[in-house]
């Protein structure tokens, strides 16, 4: 059956300095202008240079005025970095679909900014039915490039948004520089191939993320000053009654250690575990 | 790889240093641009004076001489053309390196010693109690400026720019991501490197000046919002007796880098050319 | 070098030390010893060593420690307002046990003084001078050849007991001129350093003394990683202000310098017979033996008794040595210093005199003779 090309649609591509993001929403707006649509296309980016948040919000259809997607009506996310692809959760449709690297780049400035503790959000999206992750770090370097990730996700998308394969090919061969393209083509195939091969209804993650990092105390050398309980973005450290330093929710730690490298005392250890396989939590991957 | 704890003397730990001090966050930080650069420091010798910071190098495992107060750049000087092919780190204090030994800070500057020289500035003498220092701010209370401090201070970047120092960089505690690239490039430069680098004295200065403790203390670093610049700015002093809730904006980063032949090299030491860089 | 020459005591210094393997100088100029920083920075860098005009004098030593500490034979030349400078150094490499010499050629103080005026008068300094309870050693060479040898010697001392060790010698010494003969040292009779104990390795103890009382430390980048401090230490290093540790060290630090007066004796003088004994170092024993070969013809039984070493003192063997004599005339330039170590070690029948001059003129055999007749000493005619 041949494909049959979208009337109208949206897409949100998000990730962090770096990634492509704005290539890749190109190339989107690219295609659906060489099939006679109308697009709007707007990007979020600046803060961008040491991992900050970049957006691409890409509008198509016969006619096109509103540039930016509304919440509840967002089809499809092209999440180039975990954290980044979850911020767009709230805007998704109810049967909006998320493409998410299991890639994570935790930007320094957003822990630094970021107050509260509150780690229930990502876990209840991750119980969310649209949810694809997908390990597109690996892929890409089997593509020969490890930054054509965000082009394994185009790949994915390409299966759903109904557009003739040919077109984006064509569009990769506009827009990404001449040597790379071959890399590119093959993490393309790549991302359609673990799209077609996964199942989506089996997508079914569980219920809590193990702790990535564990915290080691250093006890007797802790002089209770209390440095790592301010600093901690997640209100991980308390002190104790002997004003020793004591992690009350190490779960929530996110590995920026702010607390280790601020600590005088050299007491504190923010130890990386095992890198943890988002596949397995969605229960998905070829 | 190695790892800032696993270049400590375990057995002399816990340090000196008071809770919530910033030399042991810069020290932290010393550490981990050693441990990126080292698998062991047999090849490292730190050298330190007299007071807190001078403390810390006891704590290192590498070869650590603790020295006389002010003259740590002086047997820095003598090892290093003795054993060129040694990362010599002298690590000294602002009354340190600025007050008793300020003379061998301009003359280590203008030989241009392959030398990395970190001073850690906590504007006052806090070994001896928190009394005024050479860096200490005009009006800033002190164990022995009771109504303010009424000297102008040294900014110790400028000084060792103008003395000669091929590299001159000014890093914080508050900052240690900043701190650790500024070490690195302090390390990596051929020629005398100064890294100032301001941390707080929680116990005296803090305390006298009504800028808090621990973290409060070190939060107020972050009033100096501007991250990198590579002028010598004058520093604006912003802070009153009555608030001292704004610090002065103190230029960070490297400040200042140039090549010149260093002295090792004016000498035709052999071995200098086995440090590696 | 079996060449006669005529050179002068801050040359000989110079030459002495370039023989003993010197390869670190860092000085100051300052008179009466800025030849010896001269001839050096001339001559070292052609040796392989490093030459360096520091700062001041607390920088000089401060390199010249450093420099040690990196395994080299490393020394300082100066004179009294710099020697006084070096004080606090000289106290660290004391308690640090690093090996280093300092030469101090002696001009009139206290404070600029007379420069440059010949004097004797750090006598006491080089004993006293850093503060604290502390060994110290300190040679006196009389003669041109004396200098050059007193600097093998001293390096020698230096690094087998691990300690600073000052030279001294006044001016008149420093910038006189002697045709002599140099001998170098052959290599057996350069003396190393004790090899570390042990093995590098968390168990490692640089502050390990040895049989003679002798901290063990390797050099900087030999791949042990040890902590050098000038506070009191264990055996790592380790800063302790253990009160029985403290003391002892104290006390080692002390004991481990006995062995130097055998090793480097007085000179006796026509001292087998004496009763009439004159004590005097430096300058003023050149003249000293010339006022007692005029007492001898006199038929005064007189002798002269010079140490070499001034510090320390081996209080038993001053006094077996000065056994026999009835009056003893401790001539210095100075108000007296050494005199007080005489006076302290001889039993209270000896009759200790003190002839010290100040002033910056040397000492002449005349003063010396006179002194004799003023005592009254039998046969002697007063001149």
């Amino acid at each position: 059956m041949a494909p049959r090309v979208p009337k109208q649609g949206n897409v949100v591509v998000a990730g962090v300095g770096g990634q492509g993001v704005v290539l890749a929403g190109n190339i989107i707006a690219d295609i659906c202008l060489s099939h006679g649509l109308d697009v709007k296309k707007a990007e979020v980016h600046g803060m961008s240079q040491r991992g900050g948040s970049v957006s691409a919000q890409v509008r198509f259809g016969p006619e096109v005025h509103n540039v930016v997607v509304e919440q509840g009506s967002l089809q499809y996310v092209l999440g180039f970095e975990w954290a980044e692809a979850l911020r767009w959760m709230p805007f998704l449709a109810p049967d909006g679909i998320v493409f998410a690297s299991s890639e994570r780049i935790v930007p320094p400035a957003a822990q630094r900014n970021r107050v509260g503790g509150d780690v229930s959000y990502p876990l209840e999206f991750l119980e969310h039915p649209g949810l694809r992750a997908v390990d597109a770090e690996s892929l890409a370097k089997e593509a020969g490039n490890p930054k054509t990730a965000g082009v394994v996700l185009l790949g994915a998308l390409s299966t759903e948004l109904g557009f003739p394969v040919e077109s984006w090919r064509d569009a990769l061969a506009r827009w990404v520089p001449k040597k790379a393209l071959d890399a590119n083509l093959r993490a393309f195939e790549l991302g359609r191939a673990w799209k077609q091969a996964a199942p989506p209804k089996d997508l079914r993650p569980q219920r809590t993320l193990p702790a990535q990092f564990s915290l080691k105390l250093e006890e007797a050398w802790c002089k209770g000053c209390g440095i790592c309980v301010d600093v901690c973005p997640e209100r991980i450290w308390h002190l104790d009654d002997l004003e020793v330093a004591r992690a009350a929710t190490p779960e929530r730690c996110t590995g920026c250690r702010l607390c280790e490298k601020l600590c005088p005392d050299f007491a504190i250890d923010v130890v990386q575990l095992q890198e943890i396989d988002l596949l397995t939590l969605t229960g998905g991957g070829a | 790889m190695t790892t800032a704890k696993e270049l400590l003397r375990h057995e002399m730990m816990p340090h000196i240093l008071c809770p919530g001090c910033g030399h042991g966050i810069v020290m932290n930080a010393m550490l981990r641009v050693l441990a990126k650069r080292h698998d062991n420091l047999d090849q490292v010798a730190l050298v330190a004076g007299i007071g807190c910071s001078s403390r810390i190098v006891g704590y290192v495992d590498a070869n650590t001489l603790h020295t006389t107060h002010g003259r740590a750049l002086t047997f820095a000087t003598g090892l290093k053309l003795a054993r060129p092919e040694l990362e010599v780190i002298v690590v000294t204090g602002d009354g340190d390196g600025l007050g008793i030994g300020g003379n061998h800070l301009i003359h280590a500057a203008r030989r241009n010693v392959d030398l990395t020289c970190l001073l850690f500035n906590n504007e006052t003498y806090g070994m001896t109690g928190g009394q005024l220092a050479p860096t200490t701010v005009k009006q800033a209370f002190t164990t022995t400026s009771p109504r303010g401090n009424t000297e102008p201070n040294f900014d110790a970047a400028a000084l060792a720019k103008a003395a000669g120092a091929s590299f001159v960089a000014r890093g914080q505690a508050y900052r240690p991501d900043v701190l650790e690239e500024v070490m690195e490039r302090a390390l990596d430069h051929r020629g005398f490197s100064f890294v100032e680098v301001m941390t707080d004295c929680t116990e005296y200065f803090g305390r006298k000046n009504a800028l808090g403790q621990g973290s409060d203390l070190l939060f107020t670093q972050s009033r100096s919002d501007q991250d990198v610049s590579r002028d010598l700015a004058d520093w604006p002093t912003l802070r009153t007796p009555q608030g001292w809730q704004v610090r002065e904006t103190q230029p960070l980063g490297v400040l200042h880098e140039n090549e010149r032949p260093t002295f090792e090299e004016s000498l035709g030491l052999p071995g200098y050319s086995k440090r590696e860089v | 070098m079996a060449k006669r020459e005529l050179i002068s005591g801050n040359e000989a210094c110079a030459l002495g030390a370039l023989a003993s393997g010197l390869r670190f100088f860092g000085g100051y100029p300052i008179s009466p010893s800025s030849e010896i920083s001269e001839i050096l920075s001339s001559r070292l860098p052609r040796a392989g060593g490093v030459f360096v005009q520091m700062e001041d004098e607390m920088a000089s030593l401060g390199s010249v420690i450093g420099a040690s500490l990196g395994g080299l034979r490393a020394m300082t030349a100066t004179s009294g307002p710099g020697f006084t400078l070096m004080q606090e150094h000289l106290g660290y490499a004391s308690l640090a046990e690093i090996p280093c010499l300092v030469v101090d050629v002696m001009r009139v103080g206290p404070s600029t003084g007379v420069p440059t005026a010949p004097s004797q008068g750090d006598v006491m300094q080089a004993r006293w001078g850093s503060h604290g309870d502390r060994g110290t050693v300190a040679l006196s060479p009389a003669s041109v050849e004396e200098v050059y040898n007193l600097t093998v010697h001293a390096f020698n001392i230096a690094d087998r007991l691990r300690t600073p060790v000052v030279l001294m010698f006044d001016e008149v010494i420093g910038h006189m001129r002697e045709g002599v003969e140099l001998t170098p040292p052959a290599p057996e009779d350069l003396w190393a350093r004790p090899r570390p104990a042990g093995a590098p390795g968390p168990d490692f103890r640089a502050y390990a003394p040895n049989e003679q009382g002798v901290a063990q430390l390797p050099a900087f980048g030999d791949g042990y990683r040890f902590h050098v401090t000038g506070l009191f230490h264990d055996e790592r290093g380790y800063p302790s202000t253990n009160p029985d540790l403290v003391r002892q060290t104290i006390e080692r630090l002390e004991r481990k310098l006995d062995p130097i007066p055998a090793w480097l004796p007085p000179e006796k003088y026509r001292m087998s017979d004496a009763d009439f004994v004159y004590v005097a170092y430096g300058a003023v024993s050149r003249v000293a033996r010339e006022a007692v070969d005029r007492l001898r013809e006199q038929g005064v039984a007189a002798g002269l008794y010079r140490p070499r070493v001034l510090w320390p003192v081996d209080e038993a063997a001053l006094r077996k040595d000065l056994a026999k004599a009835r009056t003893v005339v401790v001539a210095e330039m100075n108000r007296g210093q050494w005199v007080q170590v005489v006076a302290q070690a001889l039993p209270p029948a000896t009759h200790v005199v003190s002839y010290g001059k100040t002033g910056g003129e040397p000492v002449t055999t005349d003063e010396l003779y006179g002194i004799a007749a003023d005592l009254n000493l039998r046969s002697v005619k007063s001149s």
